[in-house]
């Protein structure tokens, strides 16, 4: 029994995590139309530069955010304008998205490998003093709180900019209709630009965590994040950012669960929901219609 | 269904193309060995060609980008192997039946062809690594090999399996040709183009697109299972394989020129020697360029090389302009 409650006190973090490690992948879907395949690869950069900042400086992961953020943000905003704008004039942008960061995606890979070397490591739990917290007789790694915390504030964030600010109305404007969007004087490479920015900069903060609460940080293991963010942000609906937490919530509960009592099938849990997910309501949970006959 | 439809009433203005396809290949595949001596690089020039034509007609002819499409190769590899290991069944029933497989399974994801392009290319994805969990799964190590691998040395033979795939190479190049002059095919241009008008000239866009399917998982199927046999052992890694198996042949289908005929085969050919070039010299940063390399194709030459190689020979043989 205490295993079941444990387990769902786990999932709350996992899919508290997960919501920001997927939200800037469905940022740039909703906005764009495009698909960034590179999406797990900025995570994993983002984690990287975090475990760089803490053995150098002792950076708590906290006070890593304050760089990582403005970071890769730039990076952001300069990768928008030599690939975006090209790639949306061609004939078929989300097919050519695809290729385009799947190339984006193995340079990337490429470059961590080099730089980092293949080894896994890890941000150390003792970072934050004290190591555990008793939350209502759990005891639980600070980190995780930390983690969990973060998350919800940046979805706080990310709620304010969509619908309390200006240029967060244009977002959803462009999100809604690209052709009246445009005719209503949006503009767009700048709305996208900065969406495709802090896309970035969102799956490098989930970066910074993600050794704590989910897989050790390897090259390799973008992809996983980028799969698993597919997973969550089709689960609650392409193109909708904030359908992103309830495909989380999902996606959490049932690895969480399955991670206790299947161990062995654990990983395939994300592509099982996914699969049935798109062939019963491909338009996700919470989506509009998206078949076409 | 008549399928006297789906061929042209001229069979006779494929005798050109089909030489300029069949003669090259088969100059490369018998005198290839014989120049570098090392069959098994030819081998999978030969699995990649297959591969490549049958990308093609999914995606080239239909527009839809199968990402994991590795997984019919996959399966058609753990089709035969299963067969030949469990059941001793003879190599040339077993990867037919491990194709067949590819085919069935392409057949359970047909509802996903009525998603539009991203969920697509997505779910395709998901299925190819829910395949290579449940494959590599250690509680299916009796039936799979699990992590350990799947072997069948009775039955290795890599010169007449070598001969094999060299003529199924040549020949699912024919049936890209066959294809693209087929009213199949012209079928599945229009729908590429413009669904919409093709469902209102009261075809059923669905139902090609599902053959096209099938024929492409079948190829595939045959491609993995031949590959498998020329391996007599293989790790489940080995034919999972997303980068060789589904990405690079998207390379290879792209800079040869998606939906045209020579383009995959010359794409194929040209990529994979360059391919196997970077990776024995520059094995470190083959990632790195090769995902380079992949960004700028589809920046700057997304119809690939073919429309400009026509172009370079139309200026040689008609040097005035053709008209």
């Amino acid at each position: 029994m205490s295993l079941f409650v444990d387990a769902f006190v786990t999932s709350i973090l996992y899919a508290a995590f997960f919501s920001i490690a997927a939200l800037g992948l469905n940022l740039v879907f909703g906005v764009m139309r495009i698909v960034n395949l590179a999406h797990g690869e900025f995570l994993v950069m983002g984690s990287y530069l975090a475990i760089a900042l803490a053995n150098s400086y002792g950076f708590n992961p906290v006070v890593s955010l304050a760089v990582v953020v403005p970071v890769f943000l730039a990076i952001g905003l300069l990768l928008y304008f030599p690939l975006v704008p090209r790639l949306q004039k061609s004939g078929d942008p989300e097919m050519s998205s695809f290729i385009l960061f799947f190339g984006v995606s193995y340079a990337m890979e490429g470059l961590a490998v080099q730089l980092f070397g293949v080894s896994y490591q890890s941000l150390q739990y003792n970072l934050f003093k004290p190591i555990h917290v008793g939350i209502l007789g759990y005891i639980i790694p600070t980190a995780w709180i930390v983690t969990a915390a973060v998350s919800v504030v940046a979805l706080v964030l990310v709620y304010f900019y969509l619908y309390r600010t200006g240029l967060g109305l244009q977002t959803r404007a462009l999100m809604i209709n690209r052709d009246e969007a445009m005719a209503n004087g949006v503009n767009i490479n700048a709305v996208s630009a900065i969406a495709f920015g802090f896309s970035i900069a969102l799956a490098a903060s989930a970066g910074v965590f993600s050794s704590f609460i989910s897989f050790p940080t390897s090259p390799s293991i973008g992809d996983t994040f980028t799969l698993i963010s597919f997973a969550i942000i089709i689960i609650g609906a392409l193109g909708n950012p904030l359908a992103t937490v309830v495909g989380a919530v999902v996606f959490a509960y049932a690895y969480g669960y399955t991670e206790i009592y299947a161990p062995n099938w654990s990983s395939i849990v994300p592509f099982i929901i996914l699969i049935a997910v798109i062939l019963a309501r491909p338009q996700g949970l919470l989506g509009r219609k998206a078949r076409e006959f | 269904m008549n399928f006297r439809h789906f061929f042209l009433k001229d069979p006779k203005r494929m005798w050109p193309e089909a030489t300029m396809l069949v003669a090259p290949l088969a100059v490369l595949f018998i005198l290839g060995p014989d120049i570098y001596p090392n069959q098994s690089i030819f081998l999978e020039l030969a699995v990649f060609i297959m591969l490549a034509d049958a990308l093609n007609i999914v995606y080239g002819y239909t527009g839809y980008l199968p990402f994991g499409f590795g997984v019919f190769f996959a399966i058609g590899a753990y089709g035969t192997a299963i067969l030949i290991s469990h059941a001793s069944w003879p190599v040339a029933p077993a990867i037919i039946a491990g194709a067949c497989f590819a085919a069935l399974l392409s057949l359970l994801f047909t509802p996903l062809l009525r998603l539009s392009g991203a969920y697509f290319a997505i779910s395709s994805l998901a299925a190819f690594e829910a395949f290579y969990l449940i494959f590599s799964n250690t509680q299916l190590t009796s039936l799979t090999g699990g992590p350990y691998g799947i072997s069948f040395t009775q039955v290795y033979n890599a010169n007449l399996d070598y001969s094999v795939a060299a003529v199924l190479a040549i020949a699912s190049a024919i049936v890209v040709l066959v294809i693209s002059k087929s009213t199949f095919g012209i079928a599945l241009q229009a729908i590429r183009e413009d669904r919409f008008a093709v469902e209102l000239a009261g075809v059923s866009s669905l139902r090609y697109r599902t053959y096209a399917w099938l024929i492409s998982s079948f190829i595939s199927g045959i491609a993995g299972g031949l590959y498998g046999w020329y391996q007599g052992f293989f790790y489940p890694e080995a034919v999972f394989n997303l980068t060789e198996f589904s990405v690079l042949v998207i390379v290879f289908v792209l800079f040869g020129g998606k939906g045209t005929v020579f383009g995959p085969v010359v794409g194929t050919v040209i990529l994979f020697l360059v391919y196997e070039i970077l990776t024995i010299t520059f094995s470190n940063s083959l990632l790195i360029i090769f995902g380079l390399l992949l960004v700028v194709l589809i920046l700057f030459i997304p119809n690939g090389i073919e429309p400009l190689l026509r172009k370079a020979a139309d200026l040689l043989l008609y040097p005035d302009g053709r008209d």
